[in-house]
């Protein structure tokens, strides 16, 4: 790493284990990257990228949350498949370069993206930034656990139960003082966010349509504009947030990844991509029958809607399995997001920061982590709560703020005093700016016109 | 000492456990801050013209937001 460090002397972990500096965090992470060695040095090559992957596939497939679902099915239930697939994968695209950019600034300088950013930038901004993720994450959060209530209450579930096993999932996460375990328990809930390629299938799509989709972005929305810029920017702020940013650069330091782990890095980020894509464009493609047949969805998502609604064209087994994908996708979520909150304020207040902590050690990571699910999940349970709205509404919140952090971002990956000759090459920070000039319109647009036709000035509905 | 150095191992770990690590990899080294960059006056302007609009366009939303749910039929 060419980082300077102050003080600049640097002790060899040889030294570091004869004068007693090691922590039982080092032995944890040290037994870790032991076998990613022995994968390397004997030429291990699917056994290498299996000790690798984790962060890339937990953030992308993560963001496939509760309200990034909803919003993907309220984009075919409202609009059809025409214009809305080709630009969910286009998002997907984005998160990619913006997810590679995070990985490969955690590698190099084995900081999280909070820790950087009150290090080389001052805690002003380093405060600003962890202010906004605490916001959107609390919100999304409150989001995830309206997923896990909706989905459970197709199977007839009290709410207070799945909001329940919400909070037991990430107590039990969190318990084994190993990042490994955290991470292995995450993934294998992550696969069944796949159950929504499931569901598409059994929707029994069209494929020339689904071709002809993604070749001519056709046939374009119409109709209400702000509702047309709201499920725009919501599906914006289903695939880049702030809190993926955070996450994925601390979960690659927490892992212990090294520079020479970057390629294994890429593949892990671009293959959750391409996972977390399917998935999100099957949510959509299954919930377009609704638009197919005229199914009015304004309202599904304030009950256990769209799998409800779905149910006379895709059958019982197919609802179940919407319903389950929800689930999943408010549980996984929950866990990394929980985790981004964490690390993040571990990383700010100089506390500590890694699932290789024993519990008794790290009690203020450990009780953030859970404490934020706490917090969010009695949010949910509140009589009356406006569940529908905040839904609606988190996806947004992050499409606002997700400019700020990628700013901050592309100074880091291009940072040279920090990443030497990792730093970003031109073309990426084209695609990066471009990027963040995307998520800002989105935002923007959206922000201005309803509260425009908020405040009874309608000259844009 | 920071709270992240508490707990120091007093054992005697096999020594190829620890190299597995690289040396800046260890806790004590990744506790070290990175020295502060200096931002020119164009960057800092920049950051925030682009953190008052931001605060703007959050703003609008929240509003948006709360009147929405004021406003729905219960």
């Amino acid at each position: 790493m060419a980082v300077k460090t102050e003080p600049s002397e640097k002790a060899s972990s040889a030294e570091a284990t004869a004068e007693g500096l090691l922590t039982p965090e080092d032995l944890t992470r040290s037994g870790d990257r032991r076998r990613v060695l022995e994968a390397r040095h004997r030429g291990r090559r699917f056994g290498l990228l299996w000790l690798l992957v984790g962060p890339g596939l937990l953030v992308l497939l993560g963001e496939n949350d509760g309200p990034s679902m909803l919003s993907y099915a309220a984009s075919g239930a409202t609009y059809g498949i025409g214009f809305f697939l080709p630009f969910i994968a286009v998002t997907f695209v984005a998160a990619v370069v913006v997810q590679e950019m995070a990985m490969r600034v955690g590698a190099v300088t084995h900081r999280g993206y909070g820790e950087l950013i009150f290090q080389r930038f001052g805690g002003f901004w380093g405060w600003l930034s962890v202010v906004d993720l605490l916001g959107t994450n609390l919100v999304t959060l409150v989001t995830e656990f309206i997923a896990i209530r909706v989905g459970m209450s197709f199977f007839g579930v009290p709410a207070p139960l799945a909001v329940g096993g919400g909070l037991v999932l990430v107590a039990f996460s969190i318990a084994g003082g190993r990042y490994w375990r955290w991470e292995r328990i995450a993934l294998g809930l992550a696969v069944f966010n796949l159950l929504f390629v499931v569901v598409a299938v059994m929707s029994r799509p069209d494929p020339a349509a689904l071709a002809h989709a993604f070749a001519t972005w056709t046939p374009l929305p119409n109709g209400s504009l702000q509702l047309f810029l709201l499920v725009l920017a919501s599906n914006v702020g289903a695939t880049v947030t702030p809190w993926m940013v955070f996450f994925q650069q601390s979960a690659v330091v927490d892992k212990g990844m090294t520079p020479k782990d970057i390629p294994q890095a890429r593949i892990d980020t671009v293959l959750g991509g391409l996972l977390a894509a399917a998935a999100g464009c099957g949510a959509l493609v299954a919930a377009s029958v609704l638009f197919v047949h005229h199914v009015d969805t304004s309202q599904l998502q304030a009950g256990t809607g769209f799998a409800q609604a779905l149910q006379p064209f895709i059958g019982y087994p197919g609802a179940a399995i919407f319903s389950l994908g929800l689930v999943e996708a408010g549980a996984l979520a929950i866990m990394t997001i929980s985790a981004s909150t964490a690390y993040a304020l571990g990383e700010a207040v100089k506390g500590p920061h890694s699932f290789n902590r024993k519990l008794g050690d790290a009690k203020s990571f450990y009780g953030i982590n859970l404490g934020a699910a706490v917090v969010a999940a009695a949010v949910v349970l509140i009589p009356g709560a406006p569940l529908l709205s905040i839904t609606l509404n988190a996806n947004l919140l992050a499409t606002v703020l997700m400019p700020a952090a990628l700013v901050f971002l592309i100074m880091l990956a291009n940072d040279r005093e920090l990443m030497g000759p990792r730093s970003n090459p031109g073309w990426l920070n084209w695609i990066g700016i471009a990027v963040a000039v995307l998520v800002g319109l989105a935002g923007t647009s959206y922000a201005v016109v309803a509260f425009f036709n908020t405040v009874g000035w309608h000259f844009l509905s | 000492m920071q709270d992240h150095q508490q707990h120091i191992y007093l054992g005697e770990p096999e020594e190829d456990l620890i190299e597995s690590l690289e040396p800046d990899q260890l806790v004590i080294e990744m506790d070290k801050p990175v020295s502060r960059r200096r931002l020119n006056g164009y960057t800092t302007a920049g950051l925030w013209a682009l953190r008052v609009f931001l605060l703007t366009i959050t703003g609008m939303v929240i509003y948006a937001f709360v009147a929405g749910v004021i406003n729905t039929p219960r």
